[in-house]
């Protein structure tokens, strides 16, 4: 059992070591903002003739402009502007993208933004959910994946360390102080003013 | 003949090469703080795997519970204006959480309405800022919800405990970086499985750097 719980371990880590310091990376960019500020976005515009002719389905408009200009990223609901004109936007890491097709459908306007290296790794964190294509789903197995192996390192963690140390006086201090903290956290989230 | 009996059984029984004091101390230090700092980050990998699976999947309960309403006082201070009114409040109340301006509200020249929010509850806060009277409609979130929003949290304001949570979290997120890292060496210092690790994390490695390209 302890050859079995050490080689999950230790397997689940070789396998996910990357998306595990994707995450641990870019969650410790995000939270310390104040040492790794976000840089505007350079944002390009230009407007182009539209020639559509096909199916005013805004799914199908969506696909042609993809197709046509492409765009690449997660595509977003298209939406009807209150003049008539309708957006369409694809999210990626690298920038978000925007067409923004004309009333009469004649003329389109693109923007193409580029983000900066820490926006990047904002956007690659904040990536999740099935939706988007296949590119997406399997990032989204990937985030599902190393998300589990967080709980699985732990659980095998504890085992391991159980099993194999013997002196484990300064392992309980660690454990149980670490668990006794976040029931604290709870406590005071949840059962006080 | 003799020679040549002797030199295969040397062969056959290769002799473990001694490790450097260094290296051997290197990877002691290694060990010890993969462990006991693993040990340390427990709670809050399994609050960080739960939440993060509740991104794709939503199967945390997030119903809010029954409100719950009381009334308590505070010392006025009238020459405050909303903003600072609204943070006297809640400290002199006991509460802790963010006051969202949008939410913030004057009734009247002598009444105020504002909430205060935190991971476990929500307050609506309605003050005389005259007599120094609140009412305030308690209503706490579940677990669920609690758990999602333990995730990067960066701390509350007016409360220590949870600017301590969050430090611990920051300390998580290094910890594991390295565990990641002291996790490869230790399993190559071990020596088991390495052909058949090597090829995996070698697998792993150059698909998932691939995949980030292609996705980035």
């Amino acid at each position: 059992m302890i050859k079995l719980t050490r080689r999950i371990h230790s397997i689940a880590g070789l396998v996910l070591m990357v998306w595990v310091l994707i995450y641990f990376v870019t969650g410790y960019v995000m939270v310390r903002e104040q040492w790794f500020p976000r840089s505007t976005p350079v944002a390009e515009t230009k407007t182009e003739t539209l020639t559509w002719a096909g199916d005013p389905n805004p799914q199908a408009l969506m696909a042609y402009l993809e197709m046509t200009y492409g765009f690449h990223g997660k595509g977003q609901a298209p939406v009807k502007m209150e003049d008539g004109t309708r957006r369409f936007v694809w999210s990626a890491p690298a920038g978000d993208q925007e067409a923004k097709v004309s009333s009469d459908g004649r003329q389109v306007q693109i923007t193409r933004k580029n983000n900066g290296l820490v926006s990047r790794m904002h956007a690659v964190h904040r990536l999740h959910g099935y939706d988007g294509g296949i590119k997406y789903d399997l990032w989204a197995f990937f985030f599902d994946l190393t998300s589990a192996a967080m709980i699985l390192f732990a659980i095998t963690g504890v085992y391991l360390w159980w099993k194999t140390t013997r002196a484990r006086l300064a392992g309980w201090i660690c454990l149980v102080g670490s668990c006794a903290f976040t029931a604290l956290v709870f406590y005071r989230l949840t059962m006080m003013r | 003949m003799r020679d040549k009996q002797i030199l295969n059984i040397i062969m056959a029984y290769p002799t473990k090469p001694v490790q450097p004091a260094v290296k051997k101390r290197v990877r002691t230090i290694a060990y010890t703080i993969h462990l006991y700092g693993g040990l340390l980050c427990v709670p809050y990998l399994i609050i960080f795997g739960l939440s993060s699976l509740d991104f794709n999947h939503h199967f945390l309960p997030k119903a809010k519970q029954p409100a719950t309403n009381w009334v308590a006082s505070f010392t006025p201070k009238p020459e405050l204006d909303d903003t600072a009114a609204t943070a006297w409040i809640r400290d002199n109340l006991d509460l802790i959480g963010w006051i969202p301006r949008a939410q913030l509200r004057r009734i009247d020249a002598a009444n105020v309405q504002f909430k205060v929010l935190h991971p476990g509850k929500t307050y609506l806060v309605r003050a005389q800022l005259t007599d120094g009277r609140a009412e305030v409609e308690e209503v706490g979130n579940s677990w669920g919800y609690l758990v999602v929003a333990l995730h990067g949290n960066r701390g509350v304001p007016a409360s220590k405990l949870m600017n301590f949570w969050a430090y611990y979290g920051q300390f998580c997120a290094l910890l594991v970086t390295f565990s990641a890292v002291s996790g490869v060496y230790l399993w190559l210092e071990a020596g088991r499985d390495r052909f058949s690790g090597t090829v995996i994390m070698a697998v792993a490695l150059a698909l998932s750097l691939a995949f980030l390209w292609w996705i980035i």
